[in-house]
Order: structure tokens, then sequence, then C-alpha cells
């Protein structure tokens, strides 16, 4: 497994190939001498777990900063010691980010000529070969995308592919695509990865990264496994099991929860032929002690569960009950006051203030009353406390809430809802940028929860989530609830079946 | 490895960071008290810097508070010079009982707060504009009182007392200065209020989203900051005995300075109270001691603008300084394990 003598061996048809590759910060190593290679015309999945190194070995190879040590060249090429970015474009490696890097005010056709150059017609912008190219561009990847559109009003997936388009504008040999899909839902999932097979098939090599195992199964062909700066693991996806990966990027073996059916016998929560903008006569019951997945593709009103709970949504018809009395929070301050803790989706952007320090993001309003002190050492003792509980690495109250790894901030922000045990707590993409160890504990956190007498809501479109978590799923399709499964019947193609079939 | 003198190092550099500005003024302090034994150095050279610049600290005050709730208020020098003018005018031109002027000046400096925070608030102006514009109509208000002219009508002593006083020969406006920045520092250091402030200027939704009502703490800045200045516009009426609608632009700059440069150094990386009265006096001593080397008058526009470009760059590079050793302080740990 680690090492496999054939991945070895074909050291002839390298596209990349990096050896020895290392980077100490500041005295810490975070890669320590680090092999991974890359063929022609194969999808080889980089894993690892946040720390691991990954990003570190992206950034290196992306001449965004120097190496310490070690060799990398690109189709025979070998990069000089402290290359820059031009020079990586040079020898055509392509990189395509999370944040994808197109200007959202510009079109298409504008953003694919800003990286393969502007043709010019007598010193002046040519503007229809620029939609040439823009044509062409798209052509390749077989997709319908008018490039006379605005980016901003494309579809995320849209948009990674005109950011694929444009790399590909420039004849790149080699794409590195750093967690593509963690925006998509499933059916642009879908036809990402139906291009990026063709893209292989033409020879192009594709470095994928990401969380999602399920994914990197579907895609990849070879995988490199990175834990603590070193490599732990090169296979063909074909000779390793999703176990094996697992145990090779965490490092322990990891047990999955049980899924225990829970009977809906005392309705806690209730939604009574509920209407929204979003939502078309919903009804459906929750209990405390309950894990229950809510999901659906873009557009379907899953969203909007959670939405109406947290007073982010007005309420136009039906109502919404808690232990029986009726429930209509106008904003966060009522939907706190009955009982509701909330988890939005975009963790920097809504979940904190991350210039702030992590003791003070748990308590970003204090519940003390307008004249309490609040003293710095007993906070932060509570706060380490907390932070102890929840496992947060490190569990120092006093970092800066930005310098926390995805998994561990992201526990931060539940343990900011989960400290003091709300009675529901709604949760959106709980794990979405999170790595695999740091997912297993959320999972097990709320699992806790709800034990602990807590209606947990997962409204996620991670349909793999709801399998390892959930003892109740809902499936949202067009504004209504279109199953509602037991545990014994939640798997991801049930739950991908009642999302995307037809009425 | 981790060396440890390379942490040491980074340690000394994060407390130099936090207390350099202190020391700056400090250094410079005695530098010029070197330099200029007869002049610099004497008691009343210190108590005129501590006494002048009383009014640049509460122009501070009201700047940095917005600045915490993360927006401008650009009008404050306009609310400090038309709060003047009123003061003067309630007394010497209404013959107002003097306490009855200031409590009357005072609440119009609230009423300013609350338009600017209605308009940024509710009408979702960003403040940048807003304040600018509500700015220039305080300043026309102020012209129209005066009619443009400077008001000289006698003021009686009990007025004038309010900055001149000196009450066990500590200047009354530094207890003023004193006062507000103790409430301002325990309000914004260890009470929830002030958690909720930092919590909607770091980032607005999140701070909805734990159940705070942003939009109120946004309108309580805007008119703390207008109050402040109106309190800063009394005390400079008070000083000068006279009111003109000229007075009061020029301290827009070192007010803002301050605040930034403030932001850099006690809780780097964060607007704060003790931070600012040491940047203001730091700018201030400065400004002085060059001036009494013979600095020129052009001096004092070109050295506070550049203070304020610098320190907007240095508090920028603090955050990402301490955002830099924590990222490696985490990589030991996970490193060692």
């Amino acid at each position: 497994m680690t090492n496999d003598p054939e991945s070895q061996s074909h050291t002839g048809d390298e596209l990349l190939d990096i050896r020895g590759i290392r980077k100490v910060y500041g005295g810490t190593v975070a890669l320590g001498g680090v092999d991974f290679s890359v063929r022609s015309g194969e999808i080889h999945a980089l894993l690892g777990e946040n720390g691991a190194g990954k990003s570190t070995l992206v950034k290196l190879l992306a001449g965004i900063e120097p190496r310490d040590g070690g060799s990398i060249s690109v189709g025979g090429v070998t990069l000089g010691e402290s290359h820059d970015p031009q020079d990586v474009d040079d020898v055509g490696v392509a990189f395509i980010h999370q944040q994808i890097g197109l200007i959202g005010d510009m079109t298409v056709a504008e953003n694919i000529a800003l990286v393969s150059g502007y043709p010019k017609r007598v010193g002046l912008i040519d503007w229809s070969a620029v939609a040439r190219v823009a044509i062409v561009a798209l052509q390749r990847m077989s997709v319908d995308i008018d490039p006379r559109e605005v980016v901003a009003n494309l579809p995320v997936s849209a948009q990674s592919i005109v950011a694929i388009a444009r790399a590909l504008a420039r004849d790149s040999k080699l794409l590195i695509l750093d967690e593509p899909t963690a925006t998509l839902t499933v059916a642009e999932v879908a036809s990402l990865f139906t291009i990026l097979r063709r893209l292989r098939d033409e020879g192009v090599g594709i470095v994928l990264i990401s969380h999602r195992l399920d994914e990197v199964r579907a895609l990849c062909d070879r995988v490199t496994v990175l834990r603590d700066g070193e490599v732990v693991g090169v296979a063909e996806m074909s000779k390793i099991s999703d176990d094996e990966v697992i145990e090779l990027i965490v490092g322990r073996r990891v047990v999955g929860l049980e899924r225990i059916d829970t009977t809906a016998a005392d309705p806690f929560l209730e939604f009574i032929g509920v209407r929204s903008r979003r939502l078309r006569d919903v009804s459906a019951c929750f209990s405390r002690g309950e894990v229950v997945g809510v999901t659906g593709l873009v557009g379907s009103g899953h969203t909007e569960i959670g939405n109406l709970l947290f007073g982010q949504a007005p309420l136009v018809a039906g109502r919404i009950t808690i232990a029986g009395g009726d429930f209509r929070p106008a904003d966060p301050v009522d939907a706190i006051k009955g009982g509701i803790g909330f988890v939005p989706g975009d963790r920097n952007g809504e979940g904190a203030a991350v210039d702030l320090s992590v003791r003070e993001n748990l308590y970003l309003n204090p519940k003390e009353g307008f004249f309490a002190l609040l003293r710095r050492n007993p906070e932060a003792r509570r706060a380490r406390a907390t932070l102890d509980r929840f496992d947060v690495r490190p569990p120092e109250p006093e970092t800066v809430f930005s310098t926390l790894s995805g998994g561990n901030s992201q526990k931060v922000v539940l343990a900011r809802w989960l400290a003091d045990q709300p009675e529901v707590i709604v949760l959106n993409d709980p794990t979405a940028a999170v790595d695999i160890g740091a997912r297993h504990e959320i999972h097990r956190m709320l699992r806790m929860a709800a034990d602990a007498g807590s209606l947990v809501i997962v409204i996620t479109s991670d349909m793999e989530e709801i399998e390892q978590v959930c003892n109740r799923a809902l499936v949202c399709r067009a504004g209504r609830v279109v199953a509602d499964l037991r545990a014994s019947q939640i798997s991801v193609s049930e739950l991908t079946r009642y999302s995307l079939e037809a009425a | 490895m981790p060396t440890p003198e390379r942490d040491v190092v980074g340690a000394a550099a994060a407390q130099l960071g936090r207390y350099g500005i202190l020391v700056l003024m400090v250094s410079l302090l005695v530098l010029f008290s070197g330099l200029k034994p007869d002049s610099f150095a004497t008691f009343n050279n210190y108590r005129a810097i501590l006494d002048n610049q009383t009014i640049v600290v509460l122009l501070a005050f009201a700047a940095m508070t917005p600045l915490i709730v993360g927006q401008f208020d650009l009008s404050i020098a306009s609310v400090l010079s038309l709060s003047h003018i009123l003061v003067v005018g309630f007394i010497g031109k209404s013959h107002m009982n003097v306490a009855l002027a200031v409590i009357l000046t005072l609440f119009f400096a609230l009423v300013y707060g609350f338009v600017n925070a209605i308009i940024v608030v509710k009408c979702k102006v960003d403040a940048f504009v807003a304040t600018l514009a509500t700015g220039s109509v305080i300043g026309g208000i102020g012209l129209w009182y005066t009619e443009g002219k400077t008001l000289y009508n006698p003021v009686p002593k009990a007025f004038t007392d309010i900055a001149r006083g000196r009450p066990w020969g500590i200047p009354a406006t530094a207890i003023y200065v004193f006062v507000v920045a103790l409430v301002l520092w325990v309000v914004l250091s260890s009470l929830p209020v002030g958690r909720r402030m930092y919590a909607t200027g770091g980032n607005r939704r999140a701070a909805q989203l734990t159940g705070i009502r942003t939009d109120r703490y946004l309108m309580a800045a805007f008119m703390v900051s207008s109050f402040l200045a109106g309190i800063a516009g009394v005390v400079l009426g008070s000083r000068l005995g006279t009111a003109s609608p000229a007075t009061g632009s020029t301290l827009l700059l070192p007010a803002f300075a301050g605040a930034f440069l403030g932001a850099t150094t006690i809780r780097p990386g964060r607007f704060n109270v003790v931070g600012t009265v040491v940047a203001v006096y730091a700018l201030s001593i400065a400004i002085s001691g060059l001036q009494q080397l013979g600095a020129p008058v052009w001096f004092e526009p070109v050295f506070n603008g550049s203070a304020l470009a610098i320190s907007v760059a240095l508090s920028g590079w603090a955050v990402r300084l301490r955002a830099e050793r924590a990222k490696s302080r985490q990589l030991k740990i996970l490193g060692g394990e």
C-alpha cells in the first residue's frame, strides 16, 4: 500500500514530478521531504487532514512561497529554485481554488481573456475575437454557457467550469483543483466530473484535493495521502478500500456511529401546513433526542426550514409549534429565547468574528446582565473548559479565531451553542470543508447533544453526512418534503433519488 | 525543530509592537526635554501639552466609537465646530444660563448623532458618504448661526472656567478626558455592551446570528460619537471664549490618526481607549517638540497625515503578525503530537 512499487516504475511519463520537497515555517516542519508525482491522463487525489501539508505543497508548487529544498519538474522542465507563479503558468499548470478567482462584474469572455490575453486589432481590443476565444474554450468543455453572460449571474458550478475553461484556453497540461465541489449541488458535481473525466481522456493531468471520499472514489485513479508533512501512502484507487484511506489520513482506525431508528412518539417541534417564500405546504414533526437530516438540491427549500426556525425568513401560512405552543420568531433574538440554536453554513462569513479571539467568539453575545463585568480570567477558564470538552486544538482561549483550521473553527462555533444545551439546534452544512477526523468528532458532538435531549436538525447537501449521523432524514423537492426516511432506510442513493425524482 | 531563540525574538517583537507607541512617546519626551531643557522640559510646557490635546483626545474617542462597530463618522469635526458655536452663542448672544446652554448644546449633539444613525442604519447609506454629507450640513448651520463671523460676545467666567479651571492645579480638561476615558474603557473592555460592539464591527452577520440587535449598537455608536464631539465642542468654546465657524475642521485628521494609531498599540489590531490616548499624546509631543526645534508651520498637517497613513498600514501589519505567530504556534502543537 505504502509506496506502491508500480507507481515508482512509471517515472518515464511523469507529468509532474516533485522530489524531496521541504518547507519549514519558523522552526516548524510543514513538509519534510515529500515526493509527489502525477501522470498525464490521470486524476490523482491528494488527501490529508487540515495541517497535513496539502496546501503547503500546493503553495510551493504554485510559487506563492519559496521551498526550502527539493525539486519540481513539470513535463520534463525543471523549475528553478525560487520560481514564481508566472514560471508555473508558463509550463502549463493551472490552479482552481475554492474562491474561483473570476471577476464577478465582468463577462465570461472577458474573464477568459484576462488570462489568455486580449486579442487586439489596430491597437484596440478586438471584442469579436475575445468572444471567439471564449467560445472555443467553452466548446472544449462541451458546455452551453453564454460567453456574454456576466459571471456573477452564473450558478457556482458554471463559474468553476468557466475557471477551468479559462485554464484550458492556455493549454494547461496540469490542473490542480482545491475542493472544487465544496459549494456545488449534486447535479452540478456530476457535470463537473463528466468534464474532468473527458479532460483526463484527452491526456490532461489532474490533481484533486478533496475531503469527500465518495468523490475521490468516483473520480480518481490514484491517491497520495499526506500526514504531518510526510507522504504516508500512494496507491491505485482500485487497490485500496475507503477504510484504509481513512486510516492513512487520520493515522488511526475510525469507528463509524451506530444508527438507531428513533420513533417520533413525542413530537416536540411541529410544522403544520407551513408555507413561505420557498416552502409550499410542509408538515413535519420532530422529537427531542433525534438527529434529523434535511436535504435537497439548491432551491428545493431545505434550507428554509432552518431559516424559518431562526427568524431568517417570514412564515406566510401555517403554524410552527414548539411543545404545543405557537412559535413565530421575528428575528434571531426571538428564536434564541424560544430555545433555538443556529449554526450558519458560511463559517467565516456568518459564524464568527474572525479577528477576535476564540474566547470572545465563544461569548460573542454575553448572557450576563447589562452592568456585569466580564472578567477576563474567569471567562478564559470557562472557555478553556469548553474547548477541552469539544477537543478544540489548540485549547487556547486567546488564539485569534482566523488562525484555527476549518475543523477547529467549526467546533468553536458549535461549542458556542452546544455548551448550554439548546432545546433545538439547527446546523447548516456543519462539516463543509472540514477534514475527515474533525468530521467524525463533530458528528459525535451532535449525537451527544441529541442523547442529552436536544433536537438536532442537520441541513446539508452532503448526503453521505446524513447517512453517517442522522436517525431520520427529510428530503425536500420544489418546496415540499417528498420523503421522511427512518435510519434503516437512509442511504446516499435513496436520498439522491428522492431529491432528483420528478414529482 | 522549534528554535527557542526565534520565539524569544518573536515574543519580544510582539511586546514591542504592543507598547511601541508608548515607548516612542516616552523616548520623544526624554529626547526633547534633553534637547530643549529651558523651553520643552518645563512644567508649564508639559501641562500645556496635556491640556491642549484634551480636545483632540475627546474627538479621537468620537472617531473611535463608530470605528469599533465598523463605521466611519466624518461629521465629528463639524459637530465639534457647531457645538462650540452654539454654546458660546447661547451664553454670549442669548444670555442663557451656563448649565442650560451646555445641556442644550449636548442635546443637539445627540440629535445630529441620531440623524446620522437613521441615515446609515435605517436608510442604509454608506456611513462614509452619509457623514460626509451631514458634516457639510452641520457646518452650514454654524455659518448660518454666526453669519460667517466670529462670536466675540462676552461670556461669564463660570463658562470659561469649564476649560480653564485648575482644581488642585490639574487642568480641568484633563479630568474630563480621564473620566470619559475611564467610562469608555470599562464599557468597551469589560461590559457585555462592549463585547457586542466589537462583535458587530468584527462580523455584523455573525453578531446578528448570535442574537445581537446590531442596528441598536450601530445607532448607539453614532449617538455616542456625536455626543463626545459635542463635549469636545463645549470644552473648545469654553477655552476660547469666542466661536468661529472656521474652527474645528483641522482637528478631524489628528482625531482619526489618534484612533488608527491607537489601534496598533496596547490591544494591537483593535480600536481601544488607552491606545488612542497614548497615540494622540505621542503625536502631539512629536509635533510640539519638533516645532520648538524649529519645524515650520506646514510641518504639522504633513506629519499628521503621514502618521494616519502609516498607522493604518501598521495596524494591518499588527493583525497579520499576530495571526502568523498564532499559526506557527499551532503548527508546533500539531507537529509535537
